[in-house]
């Protein structure tokens, strides 16, 4: 039995894994680090410049300061609460960070990060963490708890755990001498400062006060700790132990700053303070600031830097000079959000500086002071790390397509324009056919001067030639199996970005405001939702596609259309009032445009782009919801010419105040399904039950485990069917296709992941008199019958999704991502309720697998071989022009993109057909029989002579 | 998992000040510690920095340190399935049982049969069962394949006994006597060699044929 499942599993494994020669010839990853939260620059050796990024995705990683590109990166457990990044410093050699919620340190090696030491600090969480290294010491402070390490040992000196909470906690470093400045909860304004003696004991040394202390107010540097109440700014000098008040003239809103230079800034302008020993605080410079500017101070430099979108301003704090250059747009496509923050030194020549803007855009920039000109290093998008809704489009028709759909658009004229029409068309494809060749040639030529004379390169500069129609350097048009396409992500920071599949390059970005916010949905968190209104099937209308969300400060939801080819913004609606609900509209209007609908809290309807009556009455004017509240489930059915919402019924769906919905999965309503049934081994056709009204709810009993599938008929409130099964723990995921369902759970009785199907059929007999369109209003014969069936699966689940293909034709695959990083391919041969327990003979000529408890997991099989992405959120499928292909992009941590073939390449050559040696043996034939034809003729002369 | 436990019951000494307690915990939390054997031929300073160990699916998270010694901290009492996250090598998971007192037992983990008990030694010791392969081999082109092919071999065996079976028995009458008296059904075939010499040297016996018969050439115009 177990060899036939390891046969089985070696035939499927050839089907789906790739060749070694096709890696990353298909398919590109973006590995990203997350929203930078500290930045340090950094040296590793004496080589290579770094910095060291904390980002809010609890991500650690090192840049190449040269290229931009990751040098190593290690992702942390998820954030439970403060997304601020993680407290880190770091030595000659080693980084040391807080993790795990402030509840141990990890050691890192800066040059390849690897894990040096593990050091637990406490067992409680806490937010108020601090962390501070010397040449021989490691004092850590999170929560309740100080502890000082000797560097290199896991064992503490010393730990301390204070009776009340801390509310604030810092380190502080002067010489040799350590101190730690705390503020307990109740203690109110006071501060306490203690030394860190030699050996590790703290030893209380002072209590300080500050009016109005609080500890968010507050900024850390060297030997002071700064915190502002309005426009007072108060300065404790934690080595002389001297409190300085300093009374500016605006609010100070933050307050940042290195070694003596204090930086506050209020809204308009940014006030430098200077500390000496002799003179106190002193107001040393005041900034100007506009809107939209963000400011910083040179680690190293007594200089100021002020950023904005298209210049950079050096500010001098010693003299009154000052010096500014602009910054060059890098593409017109490319729109970035203000700058959040600035990361910024000086070396012999120029300043270095990090630009991070509120849309996660990191930049780095050099900044020369004698040509006064900003020169960009690198770039990187980060707020795709964030990406939560995620669209394919086509791009538009070629020239030459156009002129084929052209020819065939109005059939009304008469013969002879019809046929003029034609040799036009005709003679304007012969024109592009003849500069297309001549193009070639004059690029097979140019590269053949430039590459040498070899027949190698004569051979192989024809090849890049014929192939270069479909590499990313060719015309902005679709390629002739559809198989290039647009990636629009939307994020949840507030951007939009276009994507070319064929190699990942961005082709625009929306930046969609400071005031955005995601909608909030009660299954899936924040939520972006992205609709493609109009594909560019209509050649004569450009694409359109619409972002919808919400604006920060009045909650109002707001629609942007825009051009998903070039990312132009057509159109921004804001609402009069919060989105509840929001859905496509399964009809379109006279321009192809597939309305959304947006629904408010109080029932208020919105269409966008508004429809009129006619262009409704071609379909149903009724759109039936179901509406989930904390108990009750309703179906809503909304007029859509009048705009009224009526529920149709209400019901509990058998759910007690115990179950807990997790997740509610409705099918798209442009789904194909390509045949009506399935052949049985009896020769019987088994109808599918296809029914596009049909929800699947998971959800589970907070009591017994109990977790509970119901499929419901959201026209009717029908329930169709309703599986339990025992034991069961989140995370449960679903996919709802054709007239199945697969769902996977973790199972508490058997200790693992288990991957169930539930199919729907009608039976052997056609239930429905007519076939055209499913209606749920007529009541069926019988029941559906349903086939459900477990199988045990070996590895967590992060998402789940299925292939899409153009026809629905192929076997779809099952696409399961692993908290590993790897993306598993099951095939729905495998994942099958109708496996049959005992093979026939019949049954082994029909090809069908025998059931096996487990779906095994070969590395064979997962389509994304070592390019591992973490953290998947989900993963999106899309179908080409090939009928065998389904594009995929999985992200999360890492976007990555493929193509999949759930049954192979059946419609196309295989990539490494041999084209040489069938052309040989082409030739060899003909060659071989015009030489016998005449050997055979002097044949026949000779036995006339003889 | 001792120094742990000292760690957490470490008496606080001397010189606290009165905000600071004397503590002495009794943990509920504990740490699963193990090691990873590479193959001799890695290295394993390089390999750990993109590993990570996962108990239960990524519910408990570790770091592998450079001496491949790896240990997940503030686990509570439980059951739970340790992975290992790579891309290089091929783990089997083990499962850990972690008692209230935090008796830690390790076994092997049947997935088929959750309460099947295979004792493993702890602390863990795991190693690689192979590298991880996620292509197939391209087929390559063989001799012998194309020899062996059903194909070549239903051409090849016809033409060997046609064309060098007479030639053997021409050098023997005794046998060419034998094989007349066998009735075979007699095919006419071209002679190799006299092929061979028309199509290397084609143009020479053409010529010679000319000038010695002007009709067989003319003949051949037909």
């Amino acid at each position: 039995m177990r060899l036939l499942l390891l046969v089985t599993i070696a035939i499927f494994a050839s089907v789906t894994a790739i060749f070694e020669d096709q890696a990353g010839k298909f398919d590109w990853r973006k590995q990203l680090v997350g929203c930078p939260a500290k930045i340090t620059f950094d040296k590793v050796g004496s080589k290579s410049d770094r910095l060291i990024v904390s980002t809010a995705q609890s991500v650690l990683a090192s840049l190449v300061l040269n290229t931009g590109n990751i040098g190593w990166r290690q992702i942390m457990e998820n954030p439970s609460g403060s997304t601020n990044g993680l407290t880190f410093t770091k030595d000659r050699e080693y980084i040391y960070s807080i993790s795990e919620d402030g509840r141990s340190v990890r050691v890192w090696n800066k040059n390849n990060g690897v894990l040096a030491h593990q050091l637990p600090i406490s067992e409680q969480k806490s937010e108020i963490q601090a962390i501070h290294v010397t040449n021989q010491r490691l004092h850590v402070a999170s929560g309740r708890t100080l502890v000082v390490f000797r560097l290199g040992d896991e064992k503490p000196v010393e730990t301390v755990i204070s009776k009340t909470e801390l509310t604030f906690s810092a380190f502080f470093q002067q010489d040799d001498v350590v101190i730690h400045v705390s503020a307990l909860k109740n203690a109110g304004k006071s501060i306490e400062l203690s030394k860190i003696t030699e050996d590790g004991a703290f030893e209380p040394l002072k209590t300080v006060e500050i009016k109005d202390f609080e500890p968010k107010n507050c900024h850390v540097q060297e030997a002071y700790l700064s915190c502002s109440t309005g426009s007072t700014l108060q300065i404790v000098d934690i080595f002389r132990q001297k409190v300085q008040k300093i009374q500016l003239e605006t609010e100070i809103l933050e307050i940042s700053g290195h070694g003596p230079l204090i930086l506050a800034r209020g809204a308009k302008n940014a006030q430098i303070v200077e500390i000496t020993a002799e003179n106190g605080a002193q107001v040393r410079k005041s900034v100007d600031i506009g809107a939209g500017e963000a400011l910083g101070i040179t680690e190293n430099h007594e200089s100021v830097i002020v950023t904005s979108s298209d210049a950079v301003r050096v500010v001098f704090v010693n003299s009154a000079t000052h010096f500014s250059a602009k910054r060059v747009k890098m593409a017109e496509n490319l729109e970035n959000s203000a700058p959040k923050s600035i990361f910024g030194r000086k070396n012999d020549k120029d300043w270095e500086i990090v630009i991070v803007g509120e849309d996660c855009h990191v930049e780095f920039v050099t900044v020369d002071q004698n040509s006064k000109s900003v020169n960009l290093e690198w770039s990187r998008e980060e707020s795709l790390i964030t990406a939560v809704s995620v669209e394919m489009v086509d791009l538009p028709l070629s020239e030459s397509q156009q002129m084929i759909e052209d020819e065939f658009e109005d059939g009304e004229s008469n013969i002879i324009s019809a046929f003029i029409r034609r040799i036009q068309v005709q003679f304007g494809q012969l024109c592009r056919q003849i500069t297309r060749s001549i193009e070639k040639v004059i690029y097979v030529v140019t590269s053949i001067t430039k590459n040498g004379n070899g027949v190698a390169d004569f051979i192989n500069s024809v090849r890049s030639a014929s192939g270069s129609g479909s590499a990313a350097s060719g015309p902005f048009e679709r390629d002739y199996f559809n198989l290039r396409k647009v990636i629009i992500v939307a994020t949840s920071t507030g951007t939009v970005f276009g994507i070319d599949s064929a190699d990942g390059r961005y082709l625009w970005k929306l930046w969609l405001g400071e005031h955005f916010q995601p909608l909030e949905s009660p299954f899936d968190g924040e939520k972006v939702p992205l609709f493609v209104q109009r594909t560019t099937a209509h050649y004569q209308l450009d694409g359109l596609a619409s972002v919808v969300f919400s604006n920060k400060l009045t909650h109002n939801g707001v629609i942007v259309s825009f051009n998903p080819m070039v990312g132009k913004v057509v159109s921004r609606n804001e609402l009069g009032y919060p989105v509840k609900r929001l859905s496509l509209l399964p009809v379109h209007t006279h321009k192809h445009v597939y309305p959304v609908m947006l629904i408010g809290k109080n029932e208020e309807i919105k269409i966008f782009p508004s429809i009129t009556p006619e262009e409704l009455s071609a379909t149903t004017p009724y759109l039936y919801l179901l509406d989930i509240q904390s108990q009750t489930v309703q179906g809503l059915k909304i007029d859509i010419s009048s705009q009224k919402i009526t529920p149709v019924w209400q019901g509990n769906l058998g759910l007690t105040a115990q179950d807990d919905i997790i997740a509610v999965k409705g099918k798209s309503f442009n789904q194909k399904v390509h045949s009506q049934g399935r052949v049985l081994v009896t020769r019987e056709v088994q109808y599918k039950y296809v029914n596009p009204n049909l929800a699947a709810i998971a959800s589970i009993n907070r009591a017994d485990q109990h977790m509970t599938i119901t499929l419901v008929d959201i026209v009717t409130g029908q329930i169709v069917h309703s599986a339990s099964i025992g034991k069961a723990a989140k995370p449960i995921h679903m996919v709802h296709s054709e007239n199945w369902i697969a769902y996977s759970y973790w199972s508490d009785k058997g200790r693992r992941t288990e991957l169930g199907i539930i199919e729907l059929y009608e039976g052997t007999e056609e239930q429905h008199t007519q076939k055209e369109v499913f209606d749920s209003k007529i009541a069926e014969k019988l029941p559906p019958v349903v086939a459900q069936q477990s199988y045990i699966y070996a590895q967590g689940v992060d998402a789940m999704s299925v292939s899409e293909t153009e026809q629905g034709l192929t076997t779809r695959s099952i696409l399961v991502a692993h908290p590993s990083g790897n993306i598993h391919e099951v095939s729905r041969r495998l994942l099958d309720a109708n496996r049959p327990m005992e093979l026939t003979q019949a049954m082994r000529e029909e090809m069908m697998i025998g059931y096996m408890p487990e779906i095994a997991v070969a590395t064979e099989e997962m389509i994304n071989y070592n390019q591992t992405v973490h953290r998947v959120r989900g993963i999106k499928t899309s179908p080409s022009g090939l009928e065998s292909t389904s594009l995929v992009l999985a992200y999360g941590t890492d976007l990555f993109f493929t193509r999949l073939v759930p049954s192979g390449t059946f419609d196309i050559l295989k990539d490494d057909f041999d084209h040489v040696l069938i052309s040989l043996v082409l030739t060899g034939l003909v060659v071989g029989s015009y030489v016998s034809k005449r050997l055979a003729r002097s044949n026949a002369l000779a036995s006339q002579w003889s | 998992m001792k120094s742990i436990l000292l760690l957490f019951s470490l008496i606080v000494l001397g010189s606290a000040t009165e905000e600071v307690s004397r503590t002495e915990q009794t943990s509920t939390l504990f740490s699963v510690e193990g090691e990873i054997a590479l193959p001799s031929t890695r290295n394993c300073a390089k390999w750990s920095a993109g590993a990570r160990i996962h108990l239960n699916h990524g519910q408990y998270m570790g770091f592998v340190r450079q001496d491949c010694t790896f240990r997940v901290d503030f686990v509570p009492t439980g059951t739970y399935i340790v992975q290992i996250e790579n891309t290089d090598f091929v783990f089997e998971p083990i499962r850990v049982d972690i008692t209230s007192k935090g008796k830690m037992r390790a076994r092997k983990l049947t997935i088929l049969q959750p309460n099947n008990v295979n004792t493993l030694p702890y602390p863990l010791r795991l190693s690689a069962r192979g590298p991880a392969r996620y292509f197939r081999k391209r087929e390559e082109w063989r001799i012998t394949d194309m020899l062996f092919s059903p194909m070549v071999l239903m051409l090849v065996v016809p033409l060997v006994v046609m064309l060098i079976l007479p030639k053997m028995t021409a050098n023997d009458p005794e046998l060419k006597k034998e094989m007349e008296n066998m009735q075979m059904p007699k095919v006419d075939m071209p002679d190799v060699g006299e092929m061979m010499a028309n199509f290397f040297g084609g143009s020479a016996p053409a010529k010679k044929k000319a000038v010695t018969g002007g009709s067989g050439s003319g003949q051949r115009r037909k």
